[in-house]
């Protein structure tokens, strides 16, 4: 216990410091308040599932930055949902503290960090949770709590993590839909470890950029935040998917490079804990366009592979896929932008195409339309629960 | 604030800068070792002694154009209209730069700028202000980690 004391001690002494510090150099109030429409036309699974939903969210983000260039910010998050009382949820995206110093940065509190270059699939991304009921391709995330060092220096960037406190995935309620057909019990999930969400985890990570590559790599030890499911019955007597979370070891690395109008891209990681080790890689091109025709617009072609060893046991749907994308920026100044893209299963024809665009409209609201069909799901696929769930998704959000 | 660093490709120097009659080469910086150089005549543009050159982009690949002809005063450099020409080499643009002023007794820039696409018949009017000089940035300033909470 004593180096954590130490460590404690020496935090809260900075902080501390930091925050005695009379001249502010600025407070800012920012973020959006967001309304959403989802509209489901095929009738659900389940009895309990909805057909629509109308759904609000809020997240307000203060700034406070201090003379020395360190600064506190405060990110909440709230949504409220019509349909589903687990989508109808809380959380604290960001609340933390930055010291920066010479040649150092520290981060105590909540924050979120992202690792990855892919398009489709974020296999390595690992410091977060998914808030799967924000969206199904997994990039909301929760707040994450942490200590975080980090060494920007000119051979790289060193960044160390200590995570006190893990975050368990979201998943719909009863009443939702993009679920599971056996609903997941999230008020009793398991644990591997006797510390539960108590347990420490670590990250350790290093990344450059040389020319024209960007290349990261990583060690992560800790809980899994991918979930295995334990099947249970409740006290009513209903079968329901218990989440189990298992102490993992996993590297990852990150590669993306450009070569005129091709960018290249990889992850891939190695991961032991559940079950068998595996491995696991992504990775493809974007070809651009520039101002085709006699247009403003950039019309990139995408193309990506996803690889996972379990196969069919993996917990994504994304074990021996092709995707690819079609995106059309219009360079407006409404910063028009469209992605096209389509997962297809290679071992049983499975097919996901999904649909996005999104534009400001005048200064301060951003409108965003998207789409999601599921086509030929295999029984065997994850997706298959997802089989009358073809959405179309319109949010209106307003920035203040 | 969108708290991600993107990597700029050259591929998008002659994109349209925000649906505009800018391109990023137009705005970005503008280094002399970028273009090869002809001086082709000495005239007075709105009452200046000018310098009209001119220059011949090394990036051909990337840039849009083939030639751009500069006017620029004799007493202080400064670009009063540059006029581009496409690939093809028909004229595509013309720059006017006006409203100079001078900071810290040395750098002139430009307070507005205003490109005429001649060949669709559209113009941008850009307006510049509240130029700070000195303010204390280094290298460090321009790292990830900085750019990604950059407000």
């Amino acid at each position: 216990m004593k180096p954590w004391f130490a460590l404690v001690a020496w935090i809260a002494a900075l902080l501390a410091g930091q925050l005695c510090t009379p001249a502010a150099h600025g407070h800012e109030l920012s973020g959006y308040i967001e309304g959403e429409m989802r509209f489901f036309p095929n009738a659900p699974l389940c009895d309990d599932q909805q057909n629509n939903n109308a759904s609000l969210a809020l997240q307000p983000e203060y700034y406070h930055e201090l003379k020395s260039g360190s600064s506190f910010t405060f990110v909440p998050f709230v949504r409220l949902d019509s349909a589903d009382s687990r989508r109808t949820h809380v959380d604290i995206r960001e609340l933390n503290f930055l010291y920066l110093a010479e040649r150092w940065e520290l981060t105590v509190g909540i924050d979120k960090v992202f690792w990855g270059v892919t398009e489709f699939h974020h296999l390595v991304d690992i410091i977060n949770q998914t808030d799967l009921v924000e969206a199904l391709d997994g990039e909301q995330k929760l707040g994450q709590h942490m200590v975080h060092f980090s060494v920007p220096a000119d051979w790289g960037t060193l960044d160390f993590f200590i995570l006190p406190w893990f975050r368990e995935m979201t998943f719909p309620g009863p009443g939702g839909r993009l679920r599971l057909e056996t609903p997941v019990d999230t008020d009793h999930p398991l644990y591997e470890s006797p510390a539960g969400q108590s347990h420490l985890d670590f990250a350790l990570r290093y990344n450059r950029t040389i020319g024209n590559t960007d290349f990261g790599i990583y060690h992560f030890s800790g809980t899994g935040r991918e979930p295995g499911f334990l099947p249970a019955v409740t006290p009513a007597g209903g079968l329901v998917l218990r989440p189990f979370y298992q102490i993992i070891q996993q590297t990852g690395i990150d590669l993306q490079t450009v070569a005129g109008q091709w960018l290249w891209k990889l992850e891939a990681l190695h991961r032991s804990g559940q079950g068998p080790a595996f491995f696991a890689a992504t990775g493809g091109f974007e070809y651009t366009f520039v101002a085709v025709g006699d247009t403003a617009m950039d019309v990139g072609l995408l193309a990506e592979y996803a690889y996972d060893e379990r196969g069919n046991r993996a917990g994504t749907f994304y074990q021996n896929d092709a995707m690819f994308g079609l995106r059309l920026t219009a360079n407006d100044a409404a910063s028009s932008e469209v992605l096209i893209g389509a997962i297809l299963d290679l071992e049983n024809g499975t097919k996901l195409i999904s649909i996005q665009g999104s534009r400001r409209i005048g200064d301060r609201v951003k409108l965003t339309i998207d789409a999601g069909f599921f086509i030929d799901p295999d029984p065997q696929d994850i997706l298959f629960d997802l089989r009358r769930d073809d959405f179309l998704r319109l949010q209106l959000a307003v920035f203040f | 604030m969108l708290k991600s660093v993107w990597t700029w490709r050259s591929i998008f120097r002659s994109a349209s800068f925000v649906g505009s009659e800018f391109s990023y080469e137009d705005i970005a910086s503008q280094e002399i070792e970028k273009y090869t150089y002809k001086w082709l005549r000495d005239e007075k543009y709105e009452g200046q002694n000018c310098f009209v050159f001119a220059r011949y982009p090394l990036d051909k690949r990337n840039s849009g154009y083939r030639r751009q002809v500069i006017w620029m005063d004799k007493t202080a450099y400064r670009v009063l209209k540059i006029d581009y020409y496409d690939r093809k080499n028909s004229l595509l643009k013309t720059l006017t730069a006006g409203d100079y002023h001078q900071y810290r007794g040395k750098f002139w820039r430009a307070h507005r700028m205003e490109m005429v696409n001649h060949q669709n018949g559209k113009r941008t009017l850009l307006i510049w202000s509240n130029f700070r000089f000195g303010v204390g940035l280094t290298a460090r300033n321009f790292n990830k980690n900085s750019l990604k909470r950059a407000r």
